[in-house]
């Protein structure tokens, strides 16, 4: 097993490799100043770690900054639509009043509620929170939503015949078995409100602090180099977070019998 | 503040009296702990999140545009600490730098900003289409802009710009009414010429690679562009010379709530012209705009300036600005003229009782 | 009816009183069983067996409290019941393990449900690991357990609860050949120890007259009862001695439904 796990990485790095090599060549041919070459981000990147911007915010500084923005809309979101979703899978009644509400409010993208933002939180740190806050919120709602009612009836059966009462059943059998749905809702989430984040500061309309900021001011200002560490970021961001909620999902859901093997 | 942590305190112990329902629990002291914890965890969060909310919502909501070589002034006094010193929570972190003046006045009318620097073309448009209620309280530059376009592509004078792409920050902004009466005065209009919206810090890239034929832009995005072929074809001021250009807005509840503080920050705007035009502060007044500029070329912020005229008395304008409000209202047939006509309406859009301040 | 070997008449664990089941579709009505009615005594292993699809499942599910008979009455020990309680034990077909929770955490399921204090539900768990043969596997997660592990320990905890009726709907059906035998035999073991009544469905004959000490027959939908079967063989009962294939040919002939 171990060598297999070391095949897969000296694999993963070749792969990087070679695209890093395609890059270069890429970038060499000089189409534009807009592509810079590997050389020049790595060498942005280092620069600004140690100078920092004209603010003097760094790396750690701007991607705190979104961050806090991600994890601020994704809690508020969280804690609002797994007891929803929940209510919801348990009863027809819940399920059919805040249905159709949902239906037509899913295929909003984030960003056009942002003068609606505006109005009731005004600039700043819970406007910027509740776009990552929608972004998160339906696919949260849904999943957990789905994993209540696709809550085997077997199980249920069962428990009712070793004397477990309604609310029994709830918490000792809907809820484990929706778990795996809410986490996968969780990383969803997570991954949109962090798109989310980048791009709405992109938009503007913020403090001078934020990944997405950084991408959008570095490139204004012609320094590409920087611009593309930044967009890196974001990606090994994302893929962190990501990675984060797969090892708690690995952790939490150790009895689950899965497809894919060694 | 308590009422919010309450509430989601009520949160939490309702939503599980409700799945566990009201019959006894197996074990009542878990449930009871887990109640507990989750509610003071979410306490925790809730004065986290309020304490948070307090740092960084300042007592004054300013705005700005962003990487404005006009708003200079603005970033002298944020430098030399000027509006710590009169007492007034503004600095460069509290700032919310907007990417052109439209977006401005929707934060205006959304009703989440005081005061900002920007445009006077936005800024009066809105108020002639909505009626936004803001007033503008000091002048701040007259001059500033320029249509830029590439070396050696043909184009040589206004006339050249028929049937061209143009880029303009925003739609009834200052650089897109420059361009306006630029095309007004060789006998074209808007309408022959193709116009597009692009953020300030695109516009270069896009000349550069042909996408566009031409942009206008205010400062340094302007000198910047003669780094990559780019031409000025025409500065504002030959369009139209001391044309007004950016001045300081505030929103009437906060001119009704803050007259104090509206004064000051026009002291705080004219201390810091007093600084710039000493010239033994042009090596710093160089540092400040290259800081808030990001650009780092001393030459381009010098080329720049010279296209700039800072001035916070439009009294002295008061051709000027007569001609802006007909020129905009003309040329524009979504901008009404003002009901009871142009005087009554300067009488409500300016106040000049700060100008002395 | 009598119980060889014995005197007096066993108590009546169970009365089945001329339940009849229909489902309505939008477009037809189903009789799915129609007036069935028999009584299940006392610690017997009683057998329900019929051709697939003739509505053992249903009417065991009725039994658990689990469906409502469209009229009809389930009495145990002289209560009726209406809906699912933890007085009668109820085995699916489909493996039904909770697969967030090892062997020991389902078999303690029941106990955690009723409030049993921790060490009183080990000694209770380890006890019936004894029985099934599986103590090894307490800390064992469903996922790696094999099939008929899993139904024993399915048996393990309807057990946990002490109720004296247990319903096991078809639990060696997925099992293959080899494994069913030997799983007989430990159900067997397992019914003896426990001293339960239980109501068994199959339909495998084999497995029914192995096991049973009498054999209901079903007929096809609309399913009554076309026969009882009483079992007299001693245990352990001889697959191949000509009683049994007696037995077994005439069981096969009143399943030969025209």
């Amino acid at each position: 097993m171990n060598k297999k796990k070391i095949n897969h990485v000296v694999i993963s790095i070749i792969t990087l490799l070679f695209f890093i090599l395609i890059w270069q060549i890429i970038a060499g041919l000089n189409l534009s100043s807009v592509i810079p070459t590997p050389l020049e981000v790595l060498k942005a990147f280092i620069d600004f770690s140690i100078e920092g911007d004209n603010f003097g915010y760094n790396f750690i500084d701007h991607i705190s900054a979104s961050l806090l923005r991600v994890i601020l809309g994704f809690y508020f979101a969280f804690i609002i639509t797994v007891p929803l979703g929940l209510f919801m899978g348990l009863s027809k009644k819940i399920e059919s009043v805040f249905n159709p509400l949902i239906e037509i409010f899913r295929p909003i993208p984030p960003f056009a509620w942002i003068p609606f933002a505006l109005v009731f939180f005004g600039l700043g740190l819970i406007s910027q929170s509740f776009i990552i806050f929608i972004g998160a919120f339906f696919p949260i709602l849904t999943n957990t939503l789905k994993g209540v009612q696709e809550t085997s009836k077997i199980h249920i059966d069962v428990a009712k015949t070793l004397g477990a009462s309604r609310s029994d059943t709830i918490v000792h059998v809907i809820l484990p078995s929706t778990l795996p749905s809410i986490l996968v809702g969780t990383r969803i989430g997570l991954g949109v409100g962090w798109m989310c984040v980048i791009a709405a500061e992109l938009v503007g309309l913020n403090t001078p602090v934020g990944l997405g900021y950084l991408i959008q001011y570095s490139a204004q200002f012609g320094n590409f180099g920087l611009s593309f560490s930044a967009m890196l970021l974001t990606g090994l961001i994302g893929f962190g977070i990501n990675f984060i909620i797969k090892l708690i999902e690995n952790y939490a859901l150790r009895w689950r019998d899965t497809i894919a093997t060694n | 503040m308590i009422y919010i942590i309450l509430c989601h305190y009520l949160f939490f112990s309702i939503h599980i009296k409700l799945l566990r329902g009201t019959k006894l629990l197996t074990s009542k002291v878990k449930a009871i702990i887990i109640t507990a914890i989750i509610a003071i965890a979410s306490s925790g969060v809730i004065l986290g999140v309020i304490f948070l909310q307090n740092l960084v919502s300042p007592s004054i909501r300013f705005g700005a545009l962003s990487g404005d070589l006009h708003h200079l002034p603005l970033f002298v006094a944020l430098e030399n600490d000027y509006f710590a010193e009169e007492g007034l929570d503004v600095s460069s972190e509290n700032i919310v730098w907007f990417p052109n003046g439209n977006e401005v006045m929707v934060a205006f009318e959304a009703g989440a900003l005081d005061v900002s620097y920007l445009g006077l073309a936005p800024a009066m448009a809105h108020k002639l289409t909505l009626n936004a209620s803001i007033r503008i309280i000091s002048g701040v530059n007259v001059n500033g802009s320029a249509i830029i376009v590439k070396e050696g592509s043909g184009i040589n004078t206004i006339l050249d710009l028929l049937n061209k792409k143009i880029a303009v920050p925003s739609l009834n902004n200052m650089q897109d009414f420059i361009l306006q009466i630029a095309l007004t005065q060789v006998g074209l209009s808007t309408e022959n010429v193709s116009r597009l919206v692009l953020s300030v810090g695109n516009m270069e890239n896009s000349l550069e690679s042909n996408q566009i034929d031409a942009f206008v832009a205010w400062e340094p995005f302007n000198a910047k562009a003669t780094n990559i072929g780019g031409k000025y074809l025409s500065k504002s001021s030959e369009i139209w010379l001391n044309h007004p250009c950016c001045i300081i807005a505030a929103s009437l509840s906060f001119l009704k709530n803050n007259p104090t503080k509206a004064q000051k920050i026009v002291r705080v705007h004219k201390r810091a012209l007093e600084w710039m035009v000493n010239t033994s502060n042009h090596a710093d007044l160089i540092n400040v705009a290259k800081k808030y500029t990001g650009i780092i070329s001393n030459s381009i912020i010098e080329t720049a300036l010279v296209n700039i005229g800072y001035v916070y008395n439009y009294t002295a304008f008061q051709l000027e600005i007569e001609r802006f409000y007909d020129d905009l209202t003309n040329f524009n047939s979504n901008i009404p003229a003002w009901s009871s006509g142009r005087d009554a309406f300067f009488q409500e859009f300016f106040e000049d009782s700060y100008l002395n301040a | 009816m009598l119980y060889a070997g014995g005197t007096r008449l066993p108590p009546t664990k169970l009365r089945i009183k001329n339940i009849t089941k229909n489902f309505e579709t939008k477009s037809n009505k189903l009789h799915v069983l129609d007036s069935i009615s028999l009584d299940v005594k006392e610690k017997e292993f009683l057998t329900i067996i019929g051709p697939s699809g003739c509505g053992k499942t249903t009417l065991i599910r009725i039994i658990a409290g689990l469906e409502t008979p469209t009229s009809g009455r389930i009495i145990l020990d002289e209560t009726e019941i209406h809906k699912p309680s933890k007085k009668i034990g109820y085995v699916p077909q489909e493996y039904s393990l909770f697969p967030w929770k090892n062997t020991k955490e389902n078999i303690r399921f029941g106990l955690k449900l009723q409030g049993v204090k921790k060490a009183d539900a080990e000694k209770k768990i380890e006890e019936l690991l004894d029985l099934i043969g599986l103590s090894e596997f307490r800390e064992y997660y469903p996922k790696n357990i094999s099939g008929g592990m899993k139904q024993k320990i399915a048996i393990a905890r309807a057990l946990a609860i002490d109720q004296t009726l247990l319903l096991l709907d078809e639990p060696l059906i997925s099992i293959d050949a080899q494994n069913r035998n030997k799983l007989q035999d430990d159900i067997l073991k397992i019914w003896k120890k426990s001293e339960r009544t239980i109501v068994f469905i199959t339909h495998n004959i084999d497995e029914a007259v192995y096991l049973s000490d009498r054999i209901i027959i079903l007929s096809p939908l609309p399913a009554t009862v076309k026969e009882i079967i009483p079992i007299t063989l001693e245990r352990p009962r001889n697959r191949t001695s000509p009683q049994f294939n007696h037995i077994r040919k005439e069981i096969l002939n009143y399943m030969n439904f025209d």
